[in-house]
């Protein structure tokens, strides 16, 4: 059977694909998501993937974080079902594949607690959080002409949820950096006078009833929810920052592994966050890390970690250590097959963080037959008719004279004169033998 | 009489190399044929089937099935023709798999043209078979035996000939052992997998045993005479009838290489392979702790043999005994550290060695160490590694003082050259003729130092630095050697404990399996039916293992009262009319077997075992061999020599214990070899009657290969030292007549031999070749052609 393999790179994404007479399998890896975490390294049961330079590619390199060599590759699929940040794509014949075991993906808005307000969307670091906003200001036509009226924003009431912003230009939402010690993406909401026309609306859009107005109301309904929102999975790694973020527990969020987060503080003083940042800048994910105010030092907030392990391999100082105590994986519910034991020791390795075993060592050499001839370089010869017609009468003799006892005798008792027996001319003695 | 000619295509084993058409086509038009089918898998149920359809339709009266070896099939075959109604002996198998298509794939014209021959050949011999009948007996008892390396297979198959019914439960996908992977065995050196695998292959085709592999006995209840045993048999995820044990397919393409516990982890697998090339059954199995599910093989696999879907079975039987032959494993030498095993490359451990020296292991038999693939010249045997040790185990393991010393030997002859040192505590040759063998060890020039090694260290180059007392001299020394080789004890095997469980049988301290008493009643264990056989009770050599086996057997037997026996029918028969009374093969008889009454011979039947010899030396050709008769055989050289289809033409007489088998090796290991012989089967080259090579060659072919059991070996005895003499004689003759006696080529060789097979086949094809055809020597001498 033949196999064809090749590798292919298409934008940002390396496509390598395995070709046989029934059969083409691609795998797609997309090196801009991929932060180097090494779970496929120590996952992939043949060896087939290397670390790139990741402290390099941390602190600026362009480079992809993984290396996967496609001919070692068996196109088994347990990278793309390890990936917590799903930076692969594997395909059969065209069509997603069902892995027996795969990380947990679960994320998701409760449709019925979500008031489809901002703040998920704004601090989601890799912008799985995806909101389609049902209705605004300028939906309605009716305006209040010269109504001068007056708004009240109850701040002790406001969460800063950016509903009012997103609805009517009046309100102005002051944003700030969402960092890891202090997640909320905006500081303050200002009201432009200007822009207002008292129409009323945004007391009915703001979920706390935090704004209050003098007015009149125009006519027109609103939706039941303001936005919808929903999670996008494949863009999605579980950092959590939305579960935390939002004030109406609107969000089912499930990491992708547990374990801790080890900061040599002894070492410390080597660490130079502004200069480096290479564990900021590779957590891009999840958003772990930061710049202690307090200390000026790296600190982290484990709340936000999936423990994937990459910061640990970004440090050009070596200060940090991420230990997993496990992944959490579904099974897909069926017989096991031949491979289900392989899959698991996959993610013991990846939680153990161990190379797949190779074989000490292989002693194999070739065989050594050497061909005489090569296929049609040989004639048939025969044997010259007249010397075989004369060898066949002396064969004759041979068989006639093996015929008899007694030279048969001589045969298996070993004598000397065997030889002579067997060879006699039957006619001129043998007869009067007998 | 009407005969018919089924061709196997065994999916594209056959059929990629032998041009299938071609050769129906030709069977059509040979004399005789009436009916020629090709099939797909003939040996598959569907196979069978159109086989059995067509007898009876066709009313055929005699079958030739062109496929693999008799070895695979045979069996198979006599069954579905029994099955239509037809004599299970009326039919003759034309080996056109292991010993035409998969040993001649590059050279497709020249298959298919010997594929032709050996059609031919066959269809000669079919017209000449005669009904033949087994002696049958009632079989009603039935034993469990647990463990299938050569204790258990020895039992299994004593009891299965007394007519009992035998349960063989092995764990591993193949049955076999340690012993089936050994090299060769001491005290006579025998190749260790030629005088097993003929057990193996008997007792997998034993119509009295049911070999369970793959599986292990889980629940076993009840009592003596009524046992109730529950059998979990793990998926091997390859259909065990549709593989065909053609392996390349399927191990070519799985990306996964892993080292074989089967080489002792010195050699490379595939997550699905076969365990060694003459694994019972043939059949590829899928390593669950390896596959990762890329799926290539189901792909690569033309019968679709690979079923990822098999589920686990539970199997329940009923016996009334229980032989438990659970064996050992070998010790795991990382655990003595100061040797270094694992670390340094170059130190391997006595059953690595086993594998390395192996005609049919990594290196082909080779002797290279592991660094450098190169030949080391200076080796070290260090005994007593995990035997003899309070760190470790205190007792002796009993057979590595022997093993090191048939290593030494061997490796001495095959490379006089080398320098080797075996490090000892004491000597402990303990059987008969052990002693003479040590001494015959220390002739040939292998030195011996006794002292413990206290530490092994690994230079630059990866030779090794011994460090030692020698005890002798009181002397403390440093020495290097290019590769050393740990003489590692027996440990019990990893299943014991589970066992003593489930059996309810108790281990010692040491871990072995205790027995009531270890001299008056040494099988025997606490728990009435159940005996223990073999390693499985403490370190011993193959022929104590044997010896308690037969033990176990005759109690087993004593309990249940011997029943019925059937035996196969190749026995010899004197025909009354032309017995001249000479007594010649009454003389030749070395198992006495022939009586003479009235002035004629008389076989006795039953104990004639069918080698031949007798047969070979009547002058009257009034003994008739069953199955092999002289007419029979004489018609398959006429057919052969009716046309040439190739130069030189080498006919060949292959015994069926070894030299068969080292041919069908070279086919399992897909060996490329000449393909200018034509084989014949006998059962012994003591049947090869000097009028067939004469017939042979008065035919007109240009050489005739006579292959048999290496001397010592042969399954008669002694009918490979008849064959040698009378070859002789006739090479003698051949020089007489002007004939180059080179023409007529004897070899002697082992089943395990398939690379030399191989190479000695070409080797005589390049002789030939030199000579021209036959006759060629007269024509030069006489001048009548110029001798180029």
């Amino acid at each position: 059977m033949e196999i064809n393999r090749e590798v292919d790179l298409e934008g940002k994404n390396f496509i390598y694909t395995q070709k046989t007479d029934e059969s083409v399998r691609e795998l797609k890896f997309n090196y801009e998501r991929c932060n180097g975490c090494a779970i496929c390294v120590y996952a992939c049961p043949v060896r087939a993937i290397e670390l790139g330079p990741i402290k390099e590619i941390a602190t600026g390199l362009d480079a992809p974080p993984i290396i996967l060599d496609h001919i070692k590759c068996t196109y088994c699929g347990i990278c793309a079902a390890l990936c917590p940040f799903k930076c692969f794509e594997f395909k059969e014949n065209g069509e997603n594949v069902e892995f027996p075991i795969s990380l947990t993906k679960h994320a998701r808005i409760i449709e019925n607690k979500c008031t489809g307000c901002k703040l998920c969307e704004e601090v989601c670091p890799t912008g799985a959080i995806k909101r389609e906003i049902a209705i605004k200001r300028e939906d309605f036509p009716e305006k209040n002409e010269g109504l001068i009226g007056e708004v009240k924003i109850d701040d002790e009431k406001c969460n800063l949820c950016g509903i009012c912003a997103d609805f009517c230009p009046a309100f102005i939402l002051i944003e700030k950096e969402v960092s890891p010690d202090s997640i909320m993406p905006f500081e303050q909401l200002l009201f432009d006078r200007s822009q207002c026309d008292y129409c009323k609306l945004c007391e009915e859009v703001c979920p706390e009833k935090a704004i209050s107005v003098e007015g009149r109301r125009i006519k027109g309904e609103l939706p039941d929810k303001f936005a919808k929102v929903w999670i996008e999975l494949d863009e999605c790694s579980h950092c959590d920052y939305c579960r935390v973020i939002c004030p109406y527990d609107a969000v089912e969020n499930s990491k992708t592994g547990e374990g801790r987060i080890v900061l040599f503080e002894e070492r410390l003083d080597r660490c130079d966050p502004v200069g480096c940042a290479a564990c900021i800048k590779i957590c891009k994910n999840n958003r772990v890390w930061y710049v202690s105010r307090e200390s000026g030092k790296i600190a982290y907030n484990k709340d936000f970690c999936v423990y994937c392990g990459a910061c640990k391999y970004a440090c050009p100082q070596d200060l940090i250590d991420v230990q997993k105590d496990r992944l959490f994986t579904k099974e897909l519910p069926s017989i096991p097959q031949p491979w289900r034991e392989s899959w698991e020791k996959a993610i013991e390795r990846a939680v153990s963080e161990e190379m797949a075993p190779v074989s000490l060592r292989v002693v194999k050499t070739e065989r050594r037959v050497s061909p005489v001839t090569v296929e049609n370089q040989e004639e048939i010869n025969f044997p010259d008719p007249d010397i075989l017609e004369s060898l066949s009468k002396k064969f004759d003799m041979v068989l006639e004279n093996l015929n008899k006892p007694g030279v048969r005798l001589l045969i298996e008792k070993q004598k000397g004169n065997a030889l002579k027996k067997l060879l006699e001319d039957p006619n001129a003695r043998g007869k009067n033998k007998k | 009489m009407k005969t018919g000619v089924f061709i196997c295509h065994c999916g594209l084993n056959i059929g990629r190399v032998v041009n299938i058409p071609e050769l129906v086509e030709y069977t059509k038009k040979l004399d005789g044929v009436d009916f020629v089918k090709d099939i797909q898998y003939a040996c598959s149920d569907s196979g069978q089937e159109e086989i059995i359809q067509a007898i009876k339709d066709e009313k055929l009266e005699r079958v030739v099935i062109a496929a693999c070896s008799p070895k695979m099939h045979e069996v198979t075959f006599r069954r579905a023709v029994h099955q239509a109604g037809l004599n299970p002996y009326l039919v003759e198998i034309a080996n056109i798999r292991e010993q035409c298509s998969w040993v001649h794939g590059d050279k497709p014209k020249s298959a298919t043209d010997k594929a032709k021959d050996l059609v031919r050949m066959a269809v000669a011999k079919a017209k000449h078979l005669k009904p033949l009948h087994r002696i049958k007996r009632e079989i009603t008892k039935k034993v469990l035996v647990i463990g299938g390396g050569v204790a258990g297979i020895e039992a299994a198959l004593d009891l299965a000939d007394s007519g009992t019914q035998v349960y063989l439960v092995e764990k591993k996908p193949t049955i076999g052992g340690h012993m089936a992977r050994f090299n060769e065995v001491f005290p006579n050196n025998d190749c260790s997998i030629c005088i097993l695998a003929p057990k193996m292959s008997c007792a997998l085709t034993h119509k009295n045993i049911e070999v369970f592999t793959n599986a292990e006995v889980i629940e076993v209840d009840g009592q003596v005479g009524n046992f109730r045993v529950r059998i979990l048999r793990h998926p091997r995820y390859v259909d065990e009838d549709l593989c065909k044990g053609c392996i390349d397919d399927c191990s070519s393409v799985c990306p996964v290489e892993v080292s074989s516990e089967f080489d002792y982890t010195i050699g490379p697998r595939k997550a699905i392979y076969l365990p060694f090339p003459q694994s019972a059954p043939l059949v590829a199995a899928i390593d669950r702790e390896h596959c990762i599910g890329c799926r290539l093989c189901e792909e690569a696999c033309q019968p679709d043999a690979i079923k990822f879907d098999q589920p686990p079975e539970e199997i329940e039987i009923e016996v009334g005994a229980i032989i438990v032959a659970t064996g050992w494993k070998p010790f795991d030498a990382r655990r003595k550290e100061e040797y270094g095993y694992g670390r340094h490359e170059n130190v391997i451990t006595t059953y690595e060695l086993e594998r390395i020296l192996s005609a049919s292991g990594p290196t082909f038999g080779q002797l290279v160490r592991p660094s450098d693939l190169r030949t080391p010249s200076k080796i070290a045997f260090i005994q007593c590694v995990g035997s003899r040790d309070e760190k470790t185990n205190p007792y002796c393991s009993r057979v590595c003082c022997m093993v090191s010393l048939k290593n030494a030997q061997i490796i001495k002859e095959r490379y006089p050259e080398a320098d080797v040192t075996i490090f000892y505590i004491d000597i402990r040759a303990f059987g008969r003729g052990y002693e003479e063998y040590y001494k015959r060890t220390q002739e040939m020039g292998v030195r011996f130092i006794r002292g413990r090694v206290a530490e092994i260290r690994e230079n630059d180059d990866s030779s090794l630095t011994l460090i030692y007392e020698d005890t002798l001299n009181s002397e403390i020394n440093e020495e290097n050697f290019d590769m050393v080789v740990l003489s590692g004890g027996l440990e019990p095997a990893e299943d014991s404990k589970k066992i003593s469980n489930i059996l309810n049988i108790p281990l010692g301290e040491d871990g072995f399996f205790d027995v009531i008493h270890p001299k008056m009643r040494p099988v025997e264990t606490g728990v009435e039916g159940i005996f223990v056989v073999g390693t499985a009770t403490g370190p011993k050599d193959i022929q104590d293992s044997l010896a308690q086996a037969g033990l176990a057997v005759a109690k087993i037997l004593k309990l249940f009262m011997r029943d019925q026996v059937e035996l196969e029918p190749y026995s010899a028969v004197v025909m009354e009319d032309l017995c001249t009374g000479c007594r010649i093969c009454h003389d030749v008889c070395r198992a006495s077997n022939i009586r003479m009454e009235n002035r004629k011979a008389i076989v006795n039947e039953v104990a004639c075992k069918g080698c031949g010899v007798c047969a070979s030396a009547c002058p009257a050709g009034a003994i008739e061999m069953k199955n092999f008769t002289d007419e029979q055989i004489l018609a398959q050289i006429d057919a052969l020599t009716e046309e040439r289809n190739t130069s030189p033409l080498i006919l060949g007489f292959l015994c069926y214990w070894c030299a068969y088998g080292a041919a069908d090796l070279a086919g399992n290991m897909k060996i490329s070899y000449e393909p200018n012989l034509r084989a014949i089967r006998v059962l012994c080259t003591g049947r090869v009657d000097p009028e067939f090579v004469i017939h042979a060659f008065k035919r007109g072919v240009d050489g005739v290969l006579v292959a048999g059991c290496r001397p010592g070996e042969c399954h008669y005895q002694f009918g490979n030292y008849f064959a040698e003499h009378r070859m002789n004689l006739l090479k003698d003759m051949l020089k007489e007549m002007g004939i180059n006696p080179a023409r007529l080529r004897t070899l002697w060789l082992s089943s395990g031999e398939g690379t030399k097979f191989a190479e000695e086949v070409n080797d005589f094809v390049r002789e030939l070749r030199s000579m021209g055809p036959l006759g060629n020597e007269i024509a030069v001498s006489k001048g009548v052609v110029d001798g180029d």
